[in-house]
């Protein structure tokens, strides 16, 4: 039997390899797809009904949580059962920024909770660093249910009778705006645009590299020079960030930051969407939290009691969706299809 | 004085209930690789089948745990013969399959059992107070002597037993216990469907202190997992005085903080992975990578 020497033995692999190659998304044909995918989002007010808006929001939403699972996991490899916890802080700094200190404006809001995100972060990091694998999973999840009891049990972190925070509302670009349906929805778009945009360049970035060879082979990254721990801290931190980013916005366009956000539910939704879609793509994270929400809405229209139970269905097929998940199949699909049009002589 | 006796009889018969949860869940992720979060979904459904058992079909309650415990401990060999040894190789597939089945059976609970907590059921002839250095209820006594015997055989049988000791080798190097003739993955599966009887056992026990209600399946499945990581995954030992510290952690700490009581709980897991990564009695490999 062949002995795989590169794989510690208490270390599962964190994921099947994936078939397909990784190539950074950069070639004109990427562009082209962000492209046209940014122009249908913007006219999709004129296109479709108000509750299709509000889903499409929620799905860009739920996408910015993914990829703050996915460049721990997909990217670094590791894999963190945890990420509802930034993406509830988010909401939660964000909340008691605008209902307990009567903070309206934008531009100090979305900074602070994403500061608070990424604080949380740099001091869980340097905890669930400690540890690898199955173990950095359970660490990260026992962290964010820590946050959820937190929430649960202590008075100044709820409103008064409620257990979430209730009554936030939409931050003011300016003094004295109103929020519309439409204006709300092109606000999550231009955000969660922007973010992409960001987290693309940065992912295809040197250090978008250096995290990539980390989750390939530390050691060897280690014998190059390259500081993992350093690496693996810095990713950990900026997940962090991107989660409270994803997590203000939720609260903003919902009104209310609640325990669930902090916890299991939320942190396992990301993992799932990240599965579902292929780790390692930004393009997956969309993909997956489309699908997985898309689902969520129409199912629990119809059988609002046991989507649960769909939900669950939903991850044992997914852990059955081995490697690249929708991304990665359509891509070995998509491939097949042009070698053999490119083999196929033609006239 | 007398409630420093109570609150250590409360964090010892807590810390036994969750050593029997967790004592499963530490030997499938050291022997099989296997990390199972549907483990606390065991415990709920033990407590739920016991009290189907036992106010459905009216049997007696010691029974009734008993039926329960080999109730779930089938439902678990199933699981591990058809779909889990399919998906022992990627930790992704392992979380997964088994926070979905978490998700599903807890969903199935609450249909068949409705959302509404359930009160503890306690044997009649159990039912008042046993002075034992202080009056104290007497079926948490019972419920110390019947966990600790358990605790105490699955540590004999871990030490002193052939199969103990297959599993003791099969954690430690499992091409070379295969390589001895040592079957690796059937014993995994004996061994994955004994934990989910221990879970549902202690699903039956539990339920005379707390009762129980769906979100159990996530609280219990997290208590028991932090009880891994501070006694080190693959750990028996280990497994057993985490739980009993965090019972007593837990227990103290209703005495003297009660607002603050549920995060003892995660403190001693901090402290303990700042000093002492690999768990209490782990494996030091565990850092490796």
């Amino acid at each position: 039997m062949p002995v795989d020497t590169s794989i510690p033995r208490d270390d599962l692999p964190a994921a099947a390899p994936v078939a397909v190659a990784h190539r950074p998304a950069t070639g004109r044909a990427a562009r082209l797809a962000v492209a046209a995918l940014l122009l249908a989002l913007f006219a999709l007010p004129f296109l479709v009904p108000a509750h299709l808006l509000t889903l499409t929001q929620r799905i860009l939403i739920l996408a910015l949580l993914a990829t703050s699972t996915d460049l721990l996991y997909g990217h670094t490899g590791l894999p963190s059962l945890g990420q509802g916890a930034y993406f509830g802080v988010g909401g939660y700094a964000a909340g008691q920024l605008m209902t307990k200190a009567g903070v309206d404006s934008f531009w100090v809001v979305f900074p602070a909770a994403i500061g608070a995100g990424a604080i949380v972060a740099a001091v869980f990091g340097l905890v669930a660093l400690r540890t690898r694998g199955s173990s950095f999973l359970l660490v990260t999840f026992a962290l964010g249910e820590l946050l959820a009891t937190a929430a649960t049990r202590l008075p100044w972190l709820q409103t008064p009778g409620v257990r979430g925070l209730t009554g936030i509302t939409m931050p003011e670009l300016f003094p004295g705006q109103q929020w519309t349906l439409v204006s709300r929805y092109y606000f999550v778009v231009t955000v969660a645009a922007t973010a992409y945009l960001v987290l693309r360049a940065f992912t295809n970035s040197h250090f978008g590299l250096v995290l990539r060879g980390i989750r390939h082979g530390a050691s060897r990254m280690t014998m190059m020079g390259h500081h993992v721990w350093l690496g693996r801290y810095a990713v950990f931190v900026l997940a962090g960030a991107v989660g409270a980013l994803a997590g203000q916005l939720q609260a903003f366009t919902s009104g209310v930051a609640l325990p669930s956000d902090l916890g299991i539910a939320t942190s396992g939704l990301a993992l799932l969407i990240v599965s579902i879609g292929g780790p390692g793509r930004l393009s997956g994270n969309l993909a997956g939290a489309a699908l997985v929400l898309a689902a969520q809405h129409y199912a629990s229209a119809l059988v609002p009691a046991r989507w649960p139970l769909l939900l669950g269905a939903m991850f044992c097929a997914a852990a059955f969706l081995r490697g690249g998940g929708i991304v990665g199949l359509s891509q070995s699909i998509g491939g097949k299809v042009v070698t053999r049009w490119r083999a196929t002589p033609q006239p | 004085m007398d409630t420093v006796i109570v609150s250590t009889l409360n964090g010892v018969s807590y810390g036994l209930i969750v050593f029997l949860i967790a004592a499963g869940l530490t030997v499938t992720m050291g022997l099989m690789r296997l990390l199972n979060l549907a483990h606390g979904a065991f415990y709920a459904l033990g407590s739920y089948i016991t009290w189907n058992y036992v106010t459905q079909q009216g049997l007696d309650l010691w029974l009734a745990v008993v039926a329960s415990a080999f109730t779930v401990g089938v439902l678990a060999l199933l699981l591990a013969w058809v779909p889990l040894s399919r998906l022992t190789t990627t930790l992704d597939g392992q979380v997964l399959l088994t926070l979905g089945l978490t998700y599903a059976l807890t969903n199935v609970m609450i249909w068949v059992w409705t959302a509404e907590p359930k009160a503890p059921l306690i044997p009649a002839s159990l039912a008042g107070q046993t002075h034992f250095l202080v009056p104290y209820p007497s079926v948490r006594l019972a419920l110390i002597v019947v966990a600790a015997g358990l605790a105490a055989a699955i540590w004999w049988f871990e030490r002193h037993t052939r199969i103990g000791a297959k599993v003791k080798a099969g954690m430690d190097d499992p091409a070379v216990a295969r390589a001895l003739g040592i079957d690796v993955a059937r014993i995994g599966t004996i061994v994955f469907a004994v934990g989910a009887w221990l879970a549902g056992l202690s699903g039956g026990l539990g339920q005379t202190i707390v009762g129980v209600q769906p979100s159990f399946a996530i609280d219990m499945l997290v208590t028991a997992l932090i009880v891994v990581v501070i006694g080190g995954p693959g750990s028996v030992t280990g497994a057993l005085v985490g739980a009993l510290l965090i019972g007593l952690v837990q227990a103290f700490g209703q005495g003297l903080f009660p607002e603050y009581s549920a995060f003892g709980v995660y403190l001693v897991m901090i402290t303990m992975l700042a000093v002492k990564p690999e768990g209490l009695f782990g494996r030091s490999a565990t850092r490796a990578g």
